[in-house]
């Protein structure tokens, strides 16, 4: 078979394609059956395309061959500057000035420069040629004019002479082929002083000029340190050399960056920790320890590695399992396991000297505690408050410390505490004026208006401007000027409201006294219905400006609802989104500002507005929207309100966390119809379990309390979320199987199992009795008969049909096909002797009342490692505290064990 | 945020007083319109660590790992800037 020669435009088309190989084929085809020259310049640049091509590839070699075979293909073509730069790059010098000086031949021409800019990169550190200096033909070439002067100012610029590379530099011509260099010294010279000028100067380097790789080491040079690092990864061997010795780098640093290299991008934790025991020796005790724990926390839930258990001393272990545990456990076992820390920071009962370091830990943890872990706001409060009086002692010169506590005390209506602990704040810092404004605010908060007024001047007095100040003076004139009018003085309430007119900022403000004027004129006999509605729309019309008149109406004694109708504001019409929000921007508002009236007072004002909400719920809004609305609810104690829009979020968004919780909260807050155990906390643990996945701290903790409440099993007890962690690759022995469970439920009869639930229930179970009277056994039994349990596990219906004295669980227990129980795992029994996977043989139990490793003269913090490889962060630690649990303070709530969860870390 | 103490190039058992020389001497030489970033940086640091009281709390409740730039500083930190050798210009452009 014959081939068919290929069309001129066929070679072309592969020339223009990139196909290379195969045009200089058609090309070397074409040539042979017409005259060479009509192909050669086709020929010449399908040669040149696989050149580069395969130099681009890094094979110089091949790439070369295949300029050698279009120089001979291609007689009489000049050379190609490429051609040169490679033969320069090989080493070939000699043939690269042949080529050099047959360009030169030809005058001067764009090839010509470019060739010279590749011989001056090679001729700036290398050895000219001998005899090529003396060359009577290039004594005129600017490559050998300048290059003596380049030469010089690198040799003066790398000898440390700045100001005679300087002058070298001076002396090299615009248009010389040594111009990028020169750019690049002066960029180099400035480096240091000015980083900024020196890139600009690298911008004008071209990407493909020959010294192109020094500006791309410079401008890697020039990056922050945190980023110099992973790009050195990135760079070739001569780049990251030359950027190393710019920047300073020892060969220890070096070495040590090519081990970090190792580590991966982000650093494995597990690696990080051996490579830093190899260097243990460089690292302060307090470094040491503080990155151990950060490190063991990056770990988790992974298995550590054994060099790191090793390290941990005692105060390691517990400090970074609370670390670890306070993000999902609840308030009461966060708290314990603060205490637990602290303890061993300063054995109780033994409080460290106000102001020493380790009273300063304990004082920071004590804050921590409330505002951080927001344990101030849950049951744990009263300990709490406690705990941060107690930091006031050990912290005395810490201002924010005594107004987290005033603040508290503020928001929570206790004007009692408040008073005194604000005159202490006063006695240490009567100058402040942050001090002196929150005495305005506690003044204004107790209805002490002329002192609140006093204090409001003596702060303008100092600080003219002071907006928080000027705000909370036109506060309190409004504050007065409403007591005024309940005592019916009127014209003293009209003064006060001149003086609030005066500190007004802005239109609101100017609203607000005037709305107080209307409803002084109201009281009076004398209603103004067209101004009192004019206020209702300047101040946001529709659900927002009514409840901003219904509160300042039942602030006066009138009922919200009638004054409303009174002035012809009802009905309340369905608001819009932004109305809606801005309700709720009030609502909070109110209850951040009067924490102590919320429950009687909101419960008035919100009556004539359940309506217009309830359809607000149907409203288009967005998750936020909804999460901001059920939290105001939820604050706002209106747990009906609440429920309807946690149902609407939840038929958007189903089994959104944050939602169900809303909705089971608000459940349980209104009068239960029917039972709410059991059957409701399936969608609760699952709640749970998507907030823990997707990393909702908040949620979780919450979703953890109302499973505690609602759960007639001590939810937590039993349950160790971080059961992964602690008993990695360990079988779990202490799980009864299911089967085995239900086989030990059917030998019990219903009265035994009756026992066990009333042990179980404890106080929930008169729960029970008053849902199902005293036949509990009864209830149980229609409800299993009618289906309603058919969601609970299999084991679960066996242990309530043998309660209900059924022979046999019920044929319709459920439609949904059986999976197996969640399966708990039982607590690790304090002391085990079992050694966990990764860490050595457990420490003996200690000495009950032993003496502690630590206290205020060998501060954990910094304290020795204690060498015994295994310790436990809870369960095994020796310390006598640890061990017996926190001792028992004065007022602990009941029911707070000092035995919760007790984990092994590593 | 990195290791605060190198950030501020300050031992780890230093003063409020050595803490406060450090950063006004960092700023000194790196302005906010120079280098917004290191500024930021330096700033961040100097709040972390600026009282013993803020020194004790980072160390107790900071969890940030140490980063390779942290352990390098630590075990081999840079010396003063230097100058490449003409080996090494060598080898960058004739590679």
């Amino acid at each position: 078979m014959t081939k068919v020669a290929p069309s001129a435009a066929q070679a072309q088309a592969s020339l223009a394609a990139g196909r290379y190989r195969e045009a200089i084929e058609q090309f070397k085809t074409l040539s042979r059956a017409e005259p060479p020259e009509v192909w050669r310049e086709g020929l010449a640049a399908a040669y040149r395309g696989r050149a580069l091509e395969l130099e681009a590839k890094g094979m110089g070699k091949e790439a070369l061959t295949i300029w050698d075979n279009r120089r001979q293909a291609c007689p009489g073509l000049a050379p190609d500057p490429r051609h040169l730069a490679l033969l320069l790059r090989l080493g070939q010098s000699e043939a690269a000035l042949t080529g050099y000086r047959s360009l030169l031949a030809g005058g001067e021409s764009a090839a010509l420069a470019e060739v010279r800019g590749h011989f001056a990169a090679y001729w700036l550190t290398e050895e000219l040629p001998p005899g090529l200096a003396t060359d009577p033909a290039l004594a005129e070439d600017p490559l050998l004019r300048d290059g003596s002067t380049a030469r010089a100012a690198l040799a003066a610029w790398c000898a440390g002479d700045d100001e005679a590379a300087a002058v070298q530099l001076k002396a090299i011509p615009f248009r010389s082929p040594y111009r990028d260099f020169t750019t690049l010294l002066k960029a180099l010279m400035s480096r240091e002083k000015d980083p900024i000028a020196s890139g600009k100067l690298l911008e004008r380097v071209a990407a493909d000029s020959p010294f192109a790789p020094l500006a791309a080491a410079l401008r890697l040079s020039l990056l922050p340190d945190e980023e110099l690092l992973p790009a050195l990864g990135r760079a070739n061997q001569p780049s990251r050399d030359f950027v190393m010795s710019l920047r300073g780098w020892p060969e220890r640093r070096r070495q040590l960056w090519r081990e970090t290299q190792r580590l991966g991008d982000p650093p494995d934790p597990g690696q990080m920790v051996v490579l830093l025991r190899r260097y243990r020796q460089c690292f302060s005790e307090h470094w040491w320890h503080h990155m151990l724990r950060a490190l063991g926390f990056a770990l988790y839930p992974h298995k550590a590695p054994a060099a790191l258990s090793q390290e941990l001393n005692d105060f390691d272990h517990a400090l970074l399992g609370t670390l670890i545990d306070e993000r999902e456990f609840p308030p009461r076992d966060v708290y314990t396991f603060w205490t637990e820390v602290k303890d061993l920071i300063a054995r109780p009962g033994h409080s460290p000297a106000p102001g020493s370091p380790d009273a300063l830990r304990i004082a920071l943890i004590q804050r921590r505690l409330a505002d951080r872990l927001g344990l101030l706001q849950s049951r744990m409060r009263p300990m709490i408050e406690r705990e941060l009086a107690e930091s006031l002692e050990l912290d005395p010169d810490y201002l924010p410390g005594y107004l987290l506590l005033l603040r508290h005390y503020r928001n929570q209506g206790n004007l009692t505490l408040a008073r005194p602990l604000m005159e202490r704040i006063l006695q240490r810092w009567p100058e402040d004026a942050e001090v002196l404004n929150e005495a305005l605010e506690l003044a204004i908060a107790g209805d002490a208006f002329k002192k609140a007024a006093g204090l409001a001047k003596r702060i303008l007095d100092r600080d003219p401007i002071n907006r928080r100040a000027r705000h909370n003076l036109f506060r309190a004139h409004l504050a007065h000027a409403r007591k005024q009018m309940k005592r019916n003085r009127h014209d003293l309430a009209h003064k006060e409201l001149d003086q609030a007119d005066r500190w007004a900022e802005g239109a609101e403000h100017q609203v607000r006294v005037e709305l107080l004027r209307g409803l002084s004129q109201h009281l009076l006999g004398k209603p103004d219905r067209a101004a009192l509605q004019l206020a209702c729309n300047r101040l946001g019309g529709g659900i927002t400006g009514r409840l901003t008149l219904a509160l300042e109406a039942e602030s006066l004694g009138f009922s919200p609802h009638h004054f409303l109708q009174g002035i012809g504001l009802t009905p309340i019409p369905k608001p819009v989104r932004e109305d809606l929000l801005a309700y709720c921007r009030i609502l909070r508002t109110l209850l951040e500002q009067e924490d102590k009236v919320q429950g009687r007072r909101l419960a008035r004002v919100a009556q004539p507005f359940q309506g217009a909400l309830r359809q607000a719920a149907r409203l288009p809004l967005d998750a936020t929207d909804y999460e901001t609305v059920c939290e105001t609810l939820r604050l706002a104690g209106l747990a009906e309100l609440r429920l309807e829009f946690a149902k609407a979020a939840l038929r958007r968004w189903p089994k959104r966390p944050l939602f169900v919780l809303h909705r089971y909260e608000a459940q349980t807050t209104l009068p239960a119809p029917g039972s709410r155990f059991l059957h409701d906390l399936r969608p609760l643990e699952d709640a749970l379990t998507q907030a823990r996945a997707e990393g909702d701290q908040r949620t979780t903790h919450r979703l953890l309390e109302l499973l505690k409440d609602q759960s007639p099993f001590d939810f937590d007890s039993e349950f160790n979320p971080f059961s992964d962690f602690e008993d990695f690759g360990e079988e779990d022995e202490d799980v009864i199987p299911n089967d085995e469970l239900a086989a030990e439920i059917a030998k019990m009869d219903p009265d035994s199992l009756l026992q066990i639930f009333k042990l179980m229930l404890g106080p929930s179970f008169k729960d029970l009795e008053k849902i199902f009277g005293k036949d509990v056994p009864g209830g149980i039994r229609r409800m299993l008969a009618s289906g309603e349990l058919s969601d609970l596990p299999p084991d679960v219906i066996e242990m309530l049909s043998q309660l209900a004295g059924l022979s046999s669980p019920q044929p319709n227990v459920g439609p949904r096909t059986p999976s197996p129980p969640p399966v708990r795992r039982q607590p690790k029994p304090k002391n085990s002797a079992e050694p966990r996977p990764g860490t050595a043989s457990p420490q003996p139990p200690p000495v009950p009342g032993g003496p502690k490793a630590t206290g205020p003269s060998a501060s954990p913090v910094a304290g020795q490692p204690s060498g015994k490889p295994g310790r436990g962060a809870r369960s095994e630690t020796p310390a006598p505290a640890t061990q017996a649990g926190p001792a028992p303070r004065d007022g602990d709530e009941p029911g707070v064990s000092p035995s919760s969860p007790q984990l092994d870390l590593f | 945020m990195r290791d605060p103490y190198l950030i501020l190039g300050i031992p780890d058992d230093a003063s409020d007083e050595v803490v406060h020389a450090a950063y006004l001497a960092a700023i000194k030489h790196c302005p906010p319109d120079r280098d917004p970033r290191r500024f930021a940086d330096l700033r961040q640091a100097y709040e972390t660590l600026r009282t013993q009281r803020d020194r004790l709390a980072w160390e107790l409740f900071d969890i940030t790992p140490p980063r390779p730039l942290d352990l390098l500083d630590r075990v081999a930190p840079a010396g003063p800037p230097g100058r490449p050798t003409l080996a090494q210009f060598r080898a960058l452009l004739l590679p």
